[in-house]
């Protein structure tokens, strides 16, 4: 987790482009030039794609995942159709950003414990391995040689 | 054998000279710093060529080892520039934004802020934004990571009315964007101590075995521990690096 989640980054962007003068449609197509592809990325695109051709994209949305990608994506909706969506958007990073935290903080409380699977079945086996084995082996051969 | 060995070594020398020249010119290292390696590199070819005068072949392994590792240096030093710049960025920004709120225009700023330039990084970023932001000289090959910046400061420096306000928005996306880092670098950093003290302990331990009993009778045992400790390395890095977002 070295880069900002994906709507979040998204947002930031777009918010930036907007407020530096660009239409939201001129926003969001300079985005999908200049970031690097991930899963929405594309999505966005497809939307895009749709948009432009006046496709439904109910669909689509309702098909997201996560809660606040469909409602980044229903905001775009707004500001497709020529609604002024920038306040939204700045209200909308802070909802965005604190669950992106939320979930990051998580992740580092659970690193712990999820680094100890690999520890247990796969290190700790490996180490028994190292210090017994030799052992153990001896001890079966002498087992088995006659007296 | 000892004429492929004295060739070796003169070119060696050449390619060190030649690399440290490049790295001097792409302003990655400064004269001071190119001496101190120059010095270095020399003193390490003569110390091979000396301890190794008996067996050539190790000699060529060794001096042929040392170029690979002078031709990695570039990009070591281009890493290192680039992690310093995007540390040192957000700081940057902040400076010329004081300067603008002062009175100056961004053009101002950034060159007020150049005199006062003394290390690397710092006259390497405005031997940058000279280049590509002032003179627009275009670079085919500009690096990803130094793309947005470059495309900011031209968007502040093409429209001096809305500078401020776009230097502004584009330092708080930095502060967000740094403050993620500094949080999963935490759980990052933590992954990388407890590998290398893993590895530090298996290491340890695999010398003492290898020590004790014959190495030969044990080589199965020793293959399959190895295999069993890589894998579980491989698998905790990936955990500690997973970067699937939920949000």
């Amino acid at each position: 987790m070295e880069s900002l989640a994906p709507p979040l980054e998204v947002l930031l962007q777009l918010r930036l482009n907007m407020e530096n003068g660009a239409s939201f449609r001129e926003s969001l197509r300079r985005l999908l030039r200049e970031r690097q592809q991930d899963d929405f990325v594309v999505f966005l695109a497809e939307w895009v794609v749709r948009k432009s051709h006046a496709r439904p994209t109910k669909t689509m949305i309702s098909r997201l995942g996560s809660s606040h990608r469909r409602a980044l994506v229903d905001l775009f909706e707004r500001g497709w159709d020529g609604e002024p969506i920038l306040e939204p958007l700045q209200e909308l990073e802070s909802e965005i950003r604190d669950a992106s935290m939320l979930e990051l903080d998580q992740f580092i409380a659970a690193l712990p414990f999820r680094a100890m699977l690999p520890v247990l079945l796969l290190q700790f086996p490996a180490y028994l391995l190292l210090l017994l084995g030799p052992l153990l082996l001896d001890l079966i051969h002498s087992f088995g040689s006659p007296i | 054998m000892y004429w492929i060995v004295t060739l070796q070594l003169i070119f060696g020398i050449m390619f060190a000279r030649r690399t440290l020249q490049k790295l001097l010119e792409k302003n990655l290292i400064d004269q001071k710093r190119r001496s101190i390696l120059g010095t270095m590199m020399f003193t390490i070819f003569f110390l091979i060529t000396y301890v190794t005068r008996h067996a050539p072949a190790a000699q060529m392994c060794a001096l042929s080892a040392l170029c690979g590792g002078i031709s990695s240096l570039d990009p070591i030093f281009q890493w290192r520039l680039k992690r310093r710049i995007n540390s040192e960025f957000p700081d940057f920004i902040g400076r010329i934004i004081l300067a603008m709120k002062s009175g100056y225009s961004f053009r101002a700023a950034v060159e007020r802020d150049s005199i006062s330039a003394s290390q690397i990084w710092e006259k390497w970023l405005h031997t940058l934004i000279e280049s590509r932001v002032f003179l627009r000289v275009e670079h085919v090959a500009e690096a990803k990571w130094w793309r947005s910046y470059v495309e900011v400061l031209r968007r502040a420096d093409e429209n001096p009315h809305h500078a401020l306000t776009q230097l502004e928005n584009f330092r708080r996306k930095l502060k967000i964007l740094s403050e993620f880092r500094r949080k999963s670098g935490q759980a990052l950093l933590q992954a990388r101590i407890q590998l290398l003290v893993m590895t530090c302990l298996y290491l340890a331990l695999l010398g003492v075995t290898m020590t004790q009993f014959q190495l030969k009778r044990y080589r199965p045992l020793i293959c399959l521990s190895s295999a069993l400790f890589l894998a579980g390395q491989a698998t905790f890095w990936w955990i500690a690096r997973k970067t699937k977002w939920k949000v």
